[in-house]
């Protein structure tokens, strides 16, 4: 079905079947007015003709007298295409008839016929011919006295229409000669227009047909594109930039996966590598298997981050709402860092609504509660302090964990939701201190319908603000 | 041979570390950009083993500063980046090496011990003085058809002797290229372990190898 394909097809066919039906209509239009036009014609001067036939006869007493008889002319008599007529009293009964005729008869309607109306019929002689007829009067001589009530006579004329024929013959071999030169004409001329018309939109396919993952960023040019076609480039122009900016982002992401999970694959081969080099006793063999265990648990933490990442923004991670008391869910995530708040002398203020309850997905929310009390409990300074605070207003619950010995300057707050950006502190390990935390907190609270901000002052406070 | 290692990673830095310790290697090593070129500015060493994605300052601009400041120091670039450019790049930028994460560990062993000899123009790693041959890649060595055992410590001494064999080594010299930053010996000790050295490699019947040149220091070799 290249029709439906090609546009070029599409609008050809379209405008040459629209041209033929045009063509056809008016065609059968004018056919129809210039046949009427022809047979109206031919119609009165039938009628005018019988009129003056029937000026023709005379009554004598009882009896008719045609003076054609003695006219003769030509053609009722015998020549190549005679014509016919007969004349008739109101009981049938013949009055007088064409010599043409001979002994023949005209094939006469049956029932009522408008005078002024006239009829095809079949001539006697096969030829096919229009019939006419007048009722009249007739004359009578000026020494028989009309009767009374003198019969009315109707005379029957009939002729053949074998020329109206030719005429229209000619007329519709005419029309179909000069419709199909237009048609043509049209056809050839639509090809050579529709084609430069749509040259733009090949060219244009052509330049998208250039564009792959390389030259994403090589804009269409549209300066010597149609109007119709500009918002279409500017678009497609716009689609292919943040194409190009998507593209640079999942390189760049994927350099960084490849970073973080080679690191920790080094230190697992250096490890066993340098403890297997000679002969050693139980101790250090446990030592360099605990180190592997413990790198094999934060790069499992990092794979899952990054699972959860992936799912978070394939958007195939399902929510599962339900009622939950932010107070219980808090204490909980916080009982993992208990022992770490002691060793760092902390100081920890809760200030945190007991009863309220929000909708929320728990599980979700609790991955999220987790990486940011995590994150609190590794930054902040030694002897600090940490703030859990709950608010609640009409329709929203906002929770915000702040910790003191902030080293995100202000101007770099908003980098902390981009992935694997760690700013300014050591990287202790891998795993999940790889710079995912937040970034998956963010993914993970817009998924909720919630909001996140981070505000931090240089030494001071850092702060992250969830709106549920 | 002395060694400097920066990474961030403190379960590889600590196994590299200690691989090279055991290899004989006297090891610095430091856990941020900042540390590390700190220790590259203020020691000697025979090799800088470089992670690239460091906090604070990045290994490429250690690498920068070392040989903006003329230093010759080679340089191992370790990294888990591994395209070309990546490569070219650091390389360029005047390192003497290149090896991907993960390795294996006998790899950058032997890159480690290619370099360090390039630093000393030596590109044989068999190096022989008179009768003695020291093998630098299979550490050991012979004295005409005799094997000599060391003590790592002993082999480190001699091989940096060998490395400049017909120089004289003063006693700081022994300390900078032995000792790492954190160890702590007597003043004595590398006349301690030239004594070691003498008592295994020399033999009456033959001449001796390892002189000393009073208030300077010691010669391997004539």
């Amino acid at each position: 079905m290249t029709m439906a394909r090609s546009l070029q097809t599409r609008l050809l066919c379209g405008t040459t079947l629209g041209t033929a039906v045009v063509l056809i209509v008016s065609g059968v239009v004018l056919h129809a007015v210039i046949k009427s036009a022809l047979l109206a014609e031919f119609d009165a001067t039938l009628h005018s003709k019988a009129r003056t036939l029937a000026n023709l006869v005379e009554q004598e007493g009882d009896a008719y007298e045609v003076e054609i008889g003695d006219v003769k002319l030509m053609e009722f008599s015998g020549a190549d295409r005679p014509e016919y007529f007969e004349i008739r009293l109101p009981d049938g009964a013949l009055v007088a008839r064409s010599q043409s005729l001979g002994d023949r008869a005209l094939a006469l309607p049956n029932g009522r016929i408008n005078e002024s109306s006239t009829i095809s019929a079949l001539l006697p002689d096969g030829r096919p011919g229009r019939l006419a007829h007048i009722t009249f009067t007739p004359r009578s001589e000026e020494d028989h006295p009309q009767p009374d009530e003198a019969p009315k006579l109707t005379l029957w004329l009939a002729r053949d229409t074998l020329d109206l024929q030719g005429v229209l013959d000619r007329l519709r071999f005419g029309m179909l000669v000069v419709g199909l030169c237009a048609l043509t004409l049209t056809i050839a001329v639509l090809l050579v227009t529709v084609r430069a018309g749509l040259r733009p939109v090949s060219d244009l396919a052509e330049a998208i047909s250039r564009v792959d993952e390389s030259s994403l960023s090589a804009v269409i040019d549209r300066a010597t594109a149609p109007n119709e076609l500009q918002p279409v480039i500017r678009r497609l122009n716009e689609l292919l930039v943040r194409l190009a900016d998507a593209f640079d982002r999942e390189k760049a992401l994927t350099a960084n996966v490849a970073h973080e999970l080679r690191t920790p694959l080094a230190g697992i081969r250096a490890t066993a590598e340098v403890i297997l080099s000679r002969e050693r006793d139980a101790e250090q063999y446990r030592a360099a298997l605990d180190k592997c265990l413990h790198i094999c648990r934060s790069t499992q933490d990092l794979v899952e981050m990054l699972l959860m990442l992936a799912r978070m923004d394939a958007g195939s991670a399902n929510v599962e709402k339900s009622t939950v008391k932010l107070a219980d869910l808090l204490k909980d995530a916080w009982k993992p860092f208990e022992r770490y708040a002691d060793d760092k002398k902390l100081t920890v203020v809760w200030d945190v609504n007991q009863s309220h309850l929000v909708s929320t997905d728990p599980d979700k929310l609790r991955v999220v509660v987790g990486n940011l009390i995590d994150n609190a409990v590794r930054h902040v300074d030694h002897g600090g302090r940490i703030t859990i605070a709950t608010k609640h207003e009409a329709y929203n619950s906002f929770l915000t964990i702040t910790n003191t010995g902030s080293r995100v300057a202000p101007e770099d707050t908003p980098r902390v939701f981009e992935r694997f950006w760690r700013g300014d502190t050591s990287r202790a390990g891998s795993g999940s201190h790889c710079g995912l935390g937040l970034p998956l907190c963010k993914s993970i609270v817009e998924r909720l319908g919630g909001e996140i901000h981070a505000t931090s002052q240089m030494h001071g406070a850092f702060s992250i603000a969830i709106t549920l | 041979m002395r060694v400097l290692i920066v990474e961030d990673y403190a379960p590889l830095r600590l196994s590299i570390a200690q691989g090279l310790g055991e290899a004989g290697f006297a090891v610095d090593s430091a856990q941020d950009g900042e540390e590390g070129l700190w220790y590259a500015q203020a020691n000697t060493y025979d090799a800088i083993i470089l992670d690239i994605m460091l906090p604070r300052i990045d290994g490429l601009t250690i690498l920068r500063k070392i040989r903006d400041a003329d230093g010759t120091t080679p340089v191992l670039l370790l990294t888990a980046k591994d395209t070309v450019a990546d490569r070219v790049y650091g390389l360029d930028l005047g390192a003497d090496d290149y090896l991907t994460k993960p390795f294996a560990f006998e790899e950058l062993m032997a890159r480690v011990r290619a370099i360090t000899r390039r630093g000393y123009d030596i590109a044989n790693p068999l190096i022989r003085v008179q009768d003695l041959e020291v093998n630098t890649a299979a550490r050991t060595v012979r004295r005409g058809d005799r094997n000599i055992e060391l003590t790592a410590r002993e082999y480190a001494l001699l091989e940096f002797l060998a490395m400049r064999a017909g120089e004289v080594v003063t006693r700081t010299d022994v300390w900078e290229h032995l000792y790492s930053f954190h160890d702590s010996a007597e003043s004595n000790v590398v006349d301690v372990y030239i004594g070691y050295l003498r008592k295994k490699l020399e033999h009456p019947t033959l001449p001796p190898l390892i002189h000393t040149r009073r208030g300077q220091g010691y010669v391997l070799g004539e």
